[in-house]
């Protein structure tokens, strides 16, 4: 049963046929159990007619059922009856009327009445039946069926004339009430068709008025008003004497009902207007009633439940839950443990060169390399290609590099990448070309800050391998999907070339200026050595200050995605086609080891969110992974994006939701002293909100240039303002909402004797400011 | 969860009652003598009842309520079989389940209640788990009682730490013995002219094994297609049947249900036999009364155990009826009539040797003449055939060294009151 009901709410229509013969394998069990199942094959049978209907022998009724299982599977051939199995329905029925039970017999017949109802073809031949049924001996049978005829006749009264007069001519006979009162009614609803007969009848009942029960009395009052509307000469006095019985009756409802009677038409100067309509009123033409199954409401309450037997709530009856708009969590299905988030430290870097100038360096690689760190062949052995290069050469070079930064990241930073640094990407001139119009601007208005681009370069060290300590910290054992879909060969939509960077390459950037250089040869060949040199400096400047936390977050995990995990992140760079976007990489992983798949294509935004979708991929072979970049704009808010894609054909969209961290939503503004001051000045009061954190002595020791810049790059893609005053306690930060371009600047005060750390911010867009004063706010005290 | 669990007699006397939780007053039965009253017939009762604190829910078996107490929302099924369960259980135990047996083993009735509920939720039903944890009655046991006063079991079952849960590890026998009896049970309207309304046949397969070790039987049919929808005991391998047909499984020791099965409604079965009859009431006190029994398509297997039974209007005051074979009685309380003929034998077929009955029907007086005809319940059984044709091709035993005896029986029977003819 838990099945059939599970089946019931859940299962496609297909699938339901099941059910059946199940549920009828338990109506040879107990009385009991019989009784519980038809009523909810009664309920199933209501929806499902189709799935019963091969069984509807089953159906019928053996002389010794008990009296509930009698009547549940009355209901059951009642409901199933359609127009093809009328007729075996129909001479089932009429062997049940004959059976000894009475009331069984009579709720056959109400049974015949609902299927004439609903079946035309057959109303003729029921009506037939019933007019017959009539003409027994048995009183309850005779009675139910002229119940039936007089509801069934109000559904078309034209044609049944004939049916109409048997029925009066029976009114002696019948002693049933509530068959009098049907038979009353009738006379008097349709008195114009038996004008004759009308009267006389009122006659006879005005003779055994005070005999009748209550109902009677009220059909004959009914019947006397109408009687007197229509023909108000020959039944007059006769009325009169009928309404003056019901006067001294001992029924409220029958006095009541007599006074408003006679006011209405005999005492019309009393209520005139009412009087006028009384015709109106009393011969207006009725609806039809609709005959109702026995077991009503049933759907009150989930199936097969104790509240759904018995009709009422039940103590600790719990609905069914709808079905939910969204879909659940997918993580909560995982069974394997997936690294809930990918970790930032290669990626970081990578996507930091991403940023300004460094992102000239977009790279194509030739080959379907594809770069994995080595705990990620650990966790996926599925994605085997590993490029050729063993983690031992590049940490070699590392070595030589950077000694400290080796010791903290060998564990979890093996990155055995392998990068041809020289092969430059040609095709990527035109965004190329816009960086260098921004950066020309900064070129300006950075000259003052020359200077401290000297220093900052020494800090470039700590703050690199300080921020890799960060990373492990923060996710230790996690090591980061490097794997970059680098391949040309399979990606067909490369607006945006993977932007990846290698640690080793970056640090090269960084520290021999080896990156601008090369830029500089591939995009302005014939630029001079002092522009080189500039924009070396410049270069190393933003790099540094770009030091950007970037994390990846899942939104489609391999289970649920059938083998294609996609994955997104931030790579805090503009979006070409549209400045207010936010541009969002996508990560399309096949995990799967032997199935392509193919068209995955953007399908259409669900939310209200503009979103720039990617072109249609191909083919993802497994085991690869291909990046593309789409744009949202989230319009300065924190609210999820979510999409649909399609892909594998399938007919079904998957949804992706993507959700923005508020630092998210900043691009790096860069200002000097002098404009932050100025546009500070202009924020103020309402636009300023502040916090302060503690921290102890020690830590806020700690505090310097490098790690308050790591931290608020981890949440927010801010750039650092270049302080003159040479206030070591005083760290300013700019930036502006993508969306808007609204400013939101971030002063950080060090209090050093009070161990506290003054945070504030000022912008217009002050719900965001809030949300990212928060964030901060966290990322202090949890990483202090 | 259940509550508390009343067993009622016939006479409304709630003679043992027992709580899981907190007491429930007896006048809780209150609500079910009211429903009881309204109802003529006691099968008539509705299963549930809803009072304003509580839930009732019960069951009519052997001349017994089983009421149970409920306060929460609970699935009402799983309470009606959990009591039948208890019905059966008792039946196991005591060899019938009635007032007298329940009385004569109270100790043991309230150990079992105690086992297989605990705290109102299920705990053990396994027949054979429970016997071992407490014994069943016996004359030895009895006497051991009396003569120590104790009676408490100190072994505890070995059954439950079995990988194969329904199967105990050291079971011996000297004989090995599998039986399997393949029953069927017709169900049927006939009507009037002969003609058949519905049928159905449902089938069981009860198997006694008695067989040591750990065997792994295999049970072959010869048309498995047959079988249209079948619930199996836990023991079968459900995919080995899907695949093959074929029924492999590790028996559990002793009696039990291995499949029971339905076959498909839409093949028409060939009736193994026919009654004409003859029922005619007349203006004045009287009518006639006049059956005719005979076996068809038996396939040379006699019909025995053949009672009709046929429940009379009220307006009948008594028949007079005399059979050619076996013997009537008429009740004249309840108006049923039984005609218990016996075996019908089918070399018998020229129709002057076929059991008739003939006779009056004495009316009541000034009542008027019952319209229609009584309905015809019959009962038969036919041994040695399965009326719808299945049969065991073999039976294989795999795991074990000994040589079984294996038994397979076919039998065609009637549930009662499954098979009508109309009249």
């Amino acid at each position: 049963m838990a099945v059939a009901q599970l089946y019931y709410y859940v299962a496609p229509q297909s699938e339901i046929q099941i059910v059946a013969k199940s549920l009828l394998r338990l109506l040879r069990h107990h009385r009991e159990i019989q009784t519980i199942i038809l009523k909810s094959i009664v309920f199933i049978a209501d929806k499902h007619k189709q799935i019963f209907e091969p069984y509807l022998k089953s159906f019928y009724v053996h002389s010794n059922d008990s009296s509930l299982v009698k009547r549940y599977k009355l209901e059951i051939l009642t409901t199933l009856a359609n127009a093809s199995n009328i007729s075996t329905i129909l001479r089932e029925f009429q062997t049940y009327v004959l059976s000894s039970d009475k009331d069984f017999a009579a709720h056959t017949i109400h049974a015949i009445g609902r299927c004439a109802s609903t079946i035309s073809d057959v109303t003729e031949a029921c009506l037939n039946g019933l007019v017959a049924l009539m003409s027994k001996k048995d009183e309850t049978i005779v009675a139910e069926s002229v119940v039936v005829i007089k509801k069934l006749l109000q559904i078309n009264p034209s044609q049944y004339n004939e049916i109409i007069k048997h029925i009066v001519r029976m009114v002696d006979k019948v002693t049933v009430p509530i068959a009098r009162a049907s038979i009353l009614w009738l006379i008097g609803e349709y008195s114009d068709r038996i004008s004759k007969l009308a009267p006389d009848v009122l006659r006879k009942m005005a003779k055994s008025f005070v005999d009748e029960e209550t109902i009677v009395k009220h059909q004959i009052l009914n019947l006397a008003a109408k009687l007197y509307v229509v023909n108000a000469k020959q039944t007059h006095l006769l009325v009169q004497y009928v309404f003056n019985l019901a006067k001294y009756d001992t029924n409220y409802d029958t006095r009541d009902k007599a006074r408003l009677l006679r006011a209405l038409l005999i005492q019309t100067d009393k209520c005139p207007t009412l009087s006028k309509h009384a015709k109106k009123i009393l011969l207006a033409s009725k609806p039809a009633p609709i005959l109702e199954s026995i077991i009503r409401d049933h759907d009150l309450y989930t199936l097969g439940t104790l509240s759904f037997v018995i009709g009422q709530k039940a103590v600790g009856y719990k609905d069914l839950p709808d079905f939910p708009l969204e879909p659940p969590d997918p993580s909560v299905r995982n069974v394997e443990i997936v690294t809930p988030l990918p970790s930032q430290n290669v990626s970081s870097r990578k996507s930091s060169t991403t940023t300004g100038i460094t992102s000239r360096e977009k790279k194509k690689s030739v080959n379907d390399e594809n770069f994995y760190s080595d705990k990620e062949e650990e966790e996926e052995e599925e994605e085997e290609e590993t490029s050729t290069e063993g983690p031992d050469t590049d940490n070699e070079e590392e070595e030589d590099e950077e000694d400290e930064k080796e010791k903290t990241t060998q564990n979890d930073n093996d990155t055995n990448e392998y990068e041809q640094l020289d092969a430059q990407s040609t095709n990527n001139i035109e965004p190329e070309e816009e960086e260098e119009e921004e950066e020309e601007k900064d070129e300006s208005s950075g000259s003052s800050e020359e200077e401290e681009s000297e220093e900052e370069e020494d800090d470039d060290e700590e703050s690199e391998s300080d921020e890799s300590a960060d990373d492990e910290k923060l996710t230790p054992n996690q090591s980061s999907i490097v794997a970059k879909p680098s391949s040309t060969l399979t990606v067909s939509d490369y607006t945006i070339p993977a932007t990846e960077k290698s640690l080793l390459e970056m640090d090269l950037e960084a520290f021999l200026g080896a990156s601008s250089t090369s830029t500089n040869v591939q995009v302005a060949p014939v630029k001079n050595n002092i522009f080189d040199d500039l924009h070396g400096l410049e270069s190393l400047t933003s790099t540094s200050s770009n030091l950007v936390y970037t994390k990846q977050y899942d939104c489609l995990n391999r289970i649920t995605g059938q083998g294609l995990q996609i994955q997104y992140r931030f790579p805090r760079t503009p979006f070409q086609q549209s400045p207010n976007m936010i541009h969002v990489e996508l990560i399309f992983t096949n995990t799967t080891t032997n199935k392509d798949i193919h068209s995955i294509k953007f399908y259409k935004s669900k939310s209200n969110i503009n979103i720039q979708g990617f072109n249609q991929i191909d083919l993802l072979p497994s085991g690869v992974s291909i990046v593309t970049s789409i744009g949202i704009d989230f319009n300065d808010k924190t609210q999820p994006a979510s999409f649909d894609i399609l892909y594998d054909n399938n007919l079904i969209p998957t949804s992706l939701t993507i959700l923005c961290h508020v630092g998210e939503l900043i691009e790096q503004k860069f200002l000097n002293d002098q404009q932050f001051n100025q546009n500070l000045a202009r924020l103020r009061g309402m636009n300023e909100i502040m916090d302060s954190v503690n921290v102890d002595e020690v830590q806020i020791s700690k505090l310097n240039f490098n790690t308050i810049q790591t931290k608020i790059l981890q949440c927010a893609n801010m750039i650092s303002v270049p302080s003159t005053s040479g206030d070591s306690t005083l760290f300013r930060f700019s930036g502006q909402t993508i969306s808007s371009k609204s400013l939101v600047l971030l002063t950080i005060q060090l209090n050093m004797t009070q161990s506290k750390v003054h945070l504030t911010i000022n912008s217009d867009q002050i719900v965001l400011a809030t949300m990212l004063l928060k964030e901060i706010k966290q990322t202090f005290q949890s990483i202090l | 969860m259940i509550h508390s669990l009343f067993i009622i007699n016939e006479a409304g006397d709630a003679f043992m009652e027992k709580h899981w939780k907190t007491v429930v007053s007896k006048s809780i039965c209150d609500y079910f003598y009211e429903a009881q009253k309204k109802c003529v017939n006691p099968e008539d009762i509705p299963p549930v009842i809803a009072t304003p604190h509580h839930y009732l829910i019960n069951i009519y078996r052997n001349n017994l309520y089983f009421v149970a107490v409920l306060t929460n929302e609970i699935a009402p099924l799983f309470v009606i079989e959990f009591l039948h369960r208890i019905m059966d259980l008792f039946e196991n135990y005591f060899g019938e389940c009635t007032e007298k047996s329940v009385k004569d083993n109270y100790v043991i009735v309230y150990e079992l209640l105690d086992e297989i509920l605990d705290s109102g939720l299920p705990l053990i039903t396994e027949t054979n788990i429970l016997k071992e944890l407490i014994k069943p009655p016996n004359l030895l046991r009895k006497v051991a009682h009396f003569v120590t006063g104790d009676s408490t079991n100190t072994t505890l079952p070995s059954k439950q730490l079995s990988n194969i849960p329904w199967r105990p590890f050291d079971v011996f026998y000297r004989n090995n013995e599998a039986f399997f009896d393949i029953i069927e049970e017709i169900d049927a309207i006939i009507d009037q002219n002969g003609t058949i309304v519905m049928s159905e046949i449902q089938g069981y397969i009860d198997c006694c094994i008695k067989l040591s070790g750990m065997p792994d039987l295999t049970l072959n049919f010869v048309n498995p297609r047959l079988l249209d929808d079948i619930s199996f005991h836990p023991c079968v391998r459900l995919r080995k049947w899907e695949s093959e047909h074929v029924l492999s499984f590790i028996p559990p020791d002793g009696n039990f249900r291995l499949i029971s099965y339905h076959i498909a409604t839409q093949n028409t079965i060939c009736m193994p036999i026919y009654v004409k009859h003859h029922i005619q009431y007349r203006e004045g006190s009287s009518g006639r009364f006049e059956l005719t029994v005979g076996p068809k398509q038996t396939m040379g297997k006699s019909l025995e155990n053949v009672i009709i039974e046929c429940t009379m209007p009220k307006s009948v005051l008594n028949c007079i009826l005399t059979p050619s074979q076996g013997k009537s009685t008429f009740d004249p309380i309840k108006k049923i009539l039984i005609w218990n003929i016996g075996t019908i034998e089918t070399k018998t077929q020229n129709s002057a040797h076929l059991p008739t009955i003939r006779g009056n029907i004495i009316l009541v007086t000034g009542q008027p003449i019952p319209e229609s005809n009584p309905i015809l319940n019959i009962s038969f059984q036919i041994n040695q055939l399965a009326i719808s044709g299945i049969r065991v091709q073999r039976v294989d035993m795999n795991g074990e060294i000994y040589k079984p005896y294996k038994g397979v029986k076919y039998i065609t029977t009637v549930k009662k009151g499954r098979f009508q003819i109309r009249t």
